[in-house]
């Protein structure tokens, strides 16, 4: 299409009556920018340890389509209705919807989709290639679960050794029932299992088997956790009335039932584990105070539970350390204490010296001591190089010796769900890479994440938080019920509402509605930009709600 | 919806016209026609959007459109419609869509006539608050304060802008409103609310100007907006020149936000800038009572 | 049927018969009356159409404009103030071609007010692409209307009708207004060569670059150049059915003349009485009467008034700096043609000021005494 330009009187009408449209006028070359739809990275997405792709997911909620919204979540995540209640959520810190109100309850979302899944997604078996390499994973732990799964997805066979009478790890054996019930753990690992995965229970490597046997496998993911309790080294430790907190959460989800009716049992630690002992002490009947070196505050504990276990009436006293335990009788001890203090130097670290003459003593019937885990190491393969605590492991699980990988509480020092999620998903990438001798692709390149200065708040209302929706204190405290009974789909459909959906386009059209010269069209739920008519105004740029749009310099252009 | 209704509702007109980067106007002139449809005729007078338009023998439109002096509007949209009604076609909209000064200034009698006479089109005054086809000179919609280049700094204009929707109110016609593009639901609902009502409809459309009020071509939006927000523009509707309805309650912005982002406000001292705040606010009240009376009086 | 009414009023029934879709009104004297018999007829149901009563006449014209370019027929009646006023529009109707037929009863213009004839008001506007008729009588005022359409329809240019103020407009004569019948057989319904259409969409009249504005000039010139030799056509289509006839030009004893009087409108008539006077007086005196102005009939001029005679030109008009607009358009064609008449000037009836018999004669006998030189204005009539 062309001006048109009359050579002749003879070829023109009459009067000025217009022959043809505007299109041969390409506007396109007024502008030395063009608009390119982009997705960036989310706070959510980039803080995630698991890779979920959250922004992606909590659309497809809003639109109800959940069978979609939960297969994304599966790409990454293997178990949704676990994590969506126990993770500690990093990508609710990030989020920037707190620049408006609060930060998504994404946790939330996440149990929601997940416990929709295992009602209504059928579990087929996935199909397994025999002559690709064999893989053995020694623990099923979430390390272990998601390396098998991400690698049964690719059709590798797959043994899981489990050295206890059932699957699950610290999932099953560290977190109390009133967080994660067991029914619901079982119901999620099935889920997994039933892929194809051999699970081999009862089976310890090293012992019931021997790592020379495990030669047969191509490649083998070693995620053995870490349960061993760090001591307080500390005279007294070893009396009796002082005990490793991860011992009665092991035992009372072995189903041991303790009576600790009129008993005051102190907690020290500052992370979930103390939280987690002292609420499970609780249930038994106890009269729990939890001692932290830090402030409440500085508490590594996610802060619902810190306030959960406040409400159900657990006294937390902050800025106290235990410098020794002293036997009083067969049922009580002494615990001598100091208190402490906070102090932030000029770099900003933020220290706890003791604060002098502040001695107290307490009593206690029972002492249990939460310092974190290490792991244990012994019977692991000499091959594998290790340090005081850990097995070296890069960030896709390789080790020192060829064909090991680890990850899990085995490997990393982030001892938590996600993280180690994540590390055997990265793991089972990389093993699938050794095996079949392909380049290992990092998807995870530099992409830029949206701020909230990215953002045009002008789109979004203010709109309050979903509340957990929690059960009664008193009827909490003498049962091991789950505590959180999730959103129903209301408050799911408010909450998720709430997403900004930052750095990733959702179709809300407002790029195509404002675009003066009709540059932007759609094509299905796509945009694309017509660049021989955008003069590169950039107003789809700046009312994009979400950064998913950016103004490029032409190529050739000077910037 | 056949083949051709559906191009349109895609793009009511072509691409490739001669609109600045960033032009309000378009974005108005998009949203109106989606809401109108193709049987439409347009009546445009001299402005932008003649321009805009293109240049013999092309054009962007994709639906009649018949070029008319700088002052006659309304009346010669009053002809093509007695035209329409004599052949008994009835259900063709026709769209007089003019500027602020084809409009305010030199069209105003031929617009006060046709309201006074109910003529039966919808009239759109797109105001950018100056002639901005010419070079950006003043006009009775220019803005107290504002720079134009025949309000120059020194001489920068010094009265209020007309309220031109009290006048057609005044007029008693059936329909008259205000629309801004950045409330792109709004306005739709209104073209569509116009489209089925019968008589004089008058549109005021808030058209944010890069060009004349020295702006970035990316903001016209968010100007426009800030308008609605802080108040100076209010989103609202007359009918019959009685019942008034505000369809938009903003919390409030201070007008400095709105202001000091356009170059042609740059000049202004706190003092001018309080002038214009009390007076947004005067309006705005005005308004609300307004309102309420047109309200209680239904009682 | 043969009724006695004012020139006006035989317009506003031609108008009548042509069935126009749409009339747009506004009042001023001497036009008045036109106005409101098309009201009238309107009201009683006599004449299905749109009337607009718009607040000015730049809105009657902008009106019409917009409703024959959506296809409409279209009438309107205006004089003097009004016509000026619309003279922005007058060019903007020839440019968009448009069918438009519209009354103008001559007046002349202020300042100083004044309401009585003389024919600046529609010659100022020569320029603007109208095409241009004058009337001797009411009869030919009805007749010139229907012919205008049918004309205009088929150039595609817009066309005045000129009446001479109170003379024509407030006299009553027995007008003869033809049958409905009749006049459907003479004048079709309109077919617009371009027009706003849903179903077929253009602009119209969009910003025209240099490249090709020279050509639309053009294009017009032709088609009114056309009109010269088509309203003859038109004319004897109209005589067959009417059994009238109106020629561009008309020569009354010419053959024989030594002097030839030209002039248009009601001063016409006056001169066809003088002559018969002169000629008895022994004087051979001729009479050219211009009626159509616009296309100027220049072949039409030559043949009626020949190589040899005097001309005196009756000029009730002024170009102020000029002189007389006739006189000026006749001596050019006649320089062009290389002839060689001499041609006089008159200044007559500005303002409503009579015109005689007695000064008819006057200037007769004083240019045939070569009493004036070729480029003095003769103010006839004039306390000067």
């Amino acid at each position: 299409m062309k001006r048109r330009i009359y050579q002749n009187e003879i070829e023109m009408p009459e009067v000025a009556i217009s022959e043809s449209g505007s299109e041969w006028n390409k506007t396109g070359g007024w502008s030395t920018v063009v608009p390119v739809h982009q997705n960036k990275r989310a706070p959510c997405q980039r803080d995630c340890p698991v890779g979920v792709d959250i922004p992606v997911y909590l659309d497809l909620i809003k639109q109800k389509k959940y069978l979609k919204a939960y297969k994304i979540v599966k790409e990454t995540n293997c178990m949704p209705a676990i994590t969506g209640r126990v993770c500690y959520h990093p990508c609710e810190d990030g989020c920037n919807r707190k620049v408006l109100d609060q930060p998504l309850a994404i946790h939330a979302l996440e149990r929601f989709i997940g416990d929709w899944g295992l009602d209504n997604v059928p579990v087929k078996k996935h199909k397994v290639d025999l002559s690709k390499g064999k893989i053995a994973v020694v623990g099923s732990g979430p390390a272990g679960i998601s390396c098998a799964y991400h690698l049964i997805q690719k059709g590798y066979p797959i043994t899981i050794y489990e050295k206890e009478s059932k699957p699950g790890g610290m999932l099953r054996f560290g977190i109390p029932e009133y967080r994660l019930p067991e029914k619901v753990l079982d119901k999620e690992l099935k889920s997994v299992f039933d892929l194809g995965i051999e699970v081999k229970l009862n089976c310890q490597v090293g012992k019931d088997v021997s790592w020379e046997e495990l030669k047969k496998f191509g490649a083998v993911f070693i995620a053995t956790g870490a349960y061993r309790s760090r001591k307080m080294n500390v005279t007294g430790e070893n009396l009796e009335q002082v005990k490793p907190a991860l011992e009665l959460l092991i035992e009372t989800n072995l189903g041991k039932k303790f009576d600790l009716t009129g008993q005051k049992v102190l907690v020290m630690g500052r992370g979930n584990t103390a939280i987690d002992a002292a609420r499970t002490a609780l249930r038994c009947g106890a009269e729990v105070s939890i001692l932290s070196r830090s402030g409440q505050q500085e508490m590594i504990a996610t802060q619902e539970e810190i306030q959960m276990a406040l409400e159900e009436g657990i006294q937390i006293l902050e800025l106290v350390d235990i410098g020794s335990f002293e036997w009083i009788d067969s049922n009580t001890a002494r615990v001598n204490c100091v208190r402490l203090k906070r102090e932030v130097n000029k770099t900003g670290k933020v220290r706890y010296p003791v604060m002098e003459g502040s001695d107290f003593s307490l009593t206690a019937n029972l002492v249990l001591v939460a310092k974190g885990q290490d792991s244990e190491l012994e019977s692991l393969p000499a091959e594998l190089e290790k340090d005081q605590s850990q097995v070296q492991a890069d960030r896709w699980g390789k080790t020192s010796a060829e064909r090991f990988y680890a990850g899990g509480d085995l490997a990393l020092s982030a001892k938590t769900v996600a993280f180690a999620l994540g590390s055997g998903r990265r793991a089972a990438l990389a093993m699938d890479a050794y095996l079949s001798k392909m380049g290992l692709k990092s998807g995870e390149e530099n992409i830029l994440v949206t701020r909230e200065a990215d953002l045009n708040l002008a789109y979004f209302m203010k709109a309050p938080r979903e509340e957990d929706v929690l059960t009664e204190v008193h009827s909490r405290k003498s049962s091991f019920k789950e505590v959180n009974a999730g959103l129903d789909q209301e408050g799911i459909l408010r909450e998720v509402a709430r997403c900004f959906s930052c750095g990733t386009c959702n179709s809300c059209d407002n790029c195509y509605t404002f675009c003066p010269d009709l540059a932007v069209f759609k094509d299905n739920h796509q945009y694309r930009v017509y660049t021989e008519y955008c003069k590169g105004c950039g107003i789809c740029v700046q009312e994009c709600p979400r950064d998913a749009i950016e103004l490029a310099l032409k190529l050739g252009e000077e910037s | 919806m056949n083949i051709e209704e559906a191009a349109f509702q895609e793009a009511p007109f072509h691409p490739g016209h001669l609109a600045c980067a960033g032009c309000a106007e378009r974005i108005g002139h998009k949203l109106a026609l989606l809401a109108l449809g193709p049987k439409t005729i347009l009546v445009i007078p001299a402005c932008c959007s003649t321009v805009i338009d293109g240049i013999f023998p092309h054009t962007a439109s994709k639906i009649p459109l018949m070029h008319t002096a700088f002052e006659t509007t309304a009346a010669a949209a009053s002809g093509v419609k007695a035209a329409l009604l004599a052949e008994g076609k009835t259900d063709i909209t026709v769209l007089g869509w003019a500027g602020d000064g084809g409009t305010f200034d030199i069209g105003f009698q031929a617009l006060s006539a046709a309201a006074e006479r109910n003529e039966d089109f919808i009239y759109v005054c797109y105001d950018n608050e100056a002639y901005m086809n010419t070079g950006i000179q003043r006009s009775s919609a220019t803005p107290f304060g504002a720079w134009t280049t025949t309000t120059p700094l020194g001489q920068t204009k010094d009265l209020p802008k007309k309220n031109i929707v009290e006048i057609l109110a005044a007029h008693r016609i059936p329909y008259a409103a205000t629309v801004c593009p950045a409330y792109p639901q709004d306005l739709t609902n209104k073209f569509r609310k116009a489209k089925k009502i019968s008589g004089f409809r008058f549109i005021h459309l808030f058209s944010p100007c890069p060009t004349g009020w020295k702006f970035g071509s990316d903001l016209s939006i968010k100007l426009g907006r800030l308008a609605v927000e802080s108040k100076v523009f209010p989103l609202y509707e007359v009918e019959k020149g009685e019942k008034y309805h505000i369809n938009y309650r903003p919390k409030g912005i201070p007008v400095g936000e709105y202001l000091l982002d356009q170059g042609r406000f740059k000049h202004l001292k706190p003092e001018e800038i309080a002038v214009i705040q009390e007076n947004v606010d005067k309006a705005w009240h005005e308004l609300l009572l307004k309102e309420k009376y047109s309200q209680e009086k239904e009682i | 049927m043969k009724k006695v009414i004012t020139g006006n009023h035989a317009v506003a029934h031609a108008a009548r018969l042509a069935k126009p879709g749409v009339v747009a009104v506004y009042p001023i004297t001497p036009q008045t009356s036109v106005s409101e018999l098309m009201a009238e007829f309107v009201a009683k149901g006599q004449l299905k159409a749109r009337l607009i009563r718009v607040e000015s006449e730049h809105s009657v014209m902008a009106a019409l404009i917009g409703a024959s370019m959506a296809g409409a027929r279209t009438f309107t009646a205006t004089s003097s103030q009004g016509l000026a006023l619309m003279h922005e529009l007058l060019h903007w109707a020839a440019g968009a071609r448009l069918p438009i037929v519209m009354v103008n009863v001559n007046r002349s213009m202020g300042s100083p007010w004044t309401i009585w004839c003389d024919h600046l008001d529609s010659l100022s506007q020569r320029d603007t692409g109208w095409m241009q008729f004058y009337c001797e009588s009411s009869q030919e005022a009805l007749d010139t209307v229907l012919q205008a359409y049918k004309l205009s329809e088929q150039v595609n240019l817009p066309c005045m009708v000129n009446l001479d103020g109170f003379y024509l407009s407030h006299t009553v004569e027995p007008v003869d207004i033809p049958e409905q019948a009749l006049v459907d057989a003479f004048l079709p319904p309109r077919k617009p060569l371009y027009k706003l259409d849903i179903d077929d969409p253009h602009s119209f009249g969009a910003l025209t670059s240099p490249e090709h504005y020279y050509e639309l000039r053009y294009k017009a010139q032709k088609e009114m150049e056309s009109a010269k030799e088509l309203i003859k056509q038109t004319n004897s289509e109209f005589s067959q059915i009417m059994g009238r006839s109106w020629l561009p030009v008309e020569a009354i004893q010419t053959k024989d003349a030594e002097i030839i009087i030209v002039t248009m409108a009601t001063t016409v008539g006056t001169c066809r009485w003088t002559v018969k006077k002169l000629r008895q007086q022994g004087l051979k005196v001729g009479l050219v009467k211009l009626k159509m102005f616009r296309p100027f009939p220049a072949e039409d001029l030559l043949e009626a008034i020949g190589e040899g005679p005097r001309v005196v030109v009756l000029d009730r008009n002024l170009s102020a700096g000029m002189g007389g607009i006739i006189q000026q358009e006749l001596k050019n064609i006649f320089y062009s043609a290389g002839r060689r008449n001499q041609i006089f000037s008159a200044i007559v009836g500005l303002g409503g000021r009579d015109i005689t018999p007695e000064q008819i004669e006057l200037v007769v006998k004083q240019s045939l005494k070569d009493m004036y030189a070729a480029d003095q204005i003769n103010w006839l009539g004039g306390k000067i």
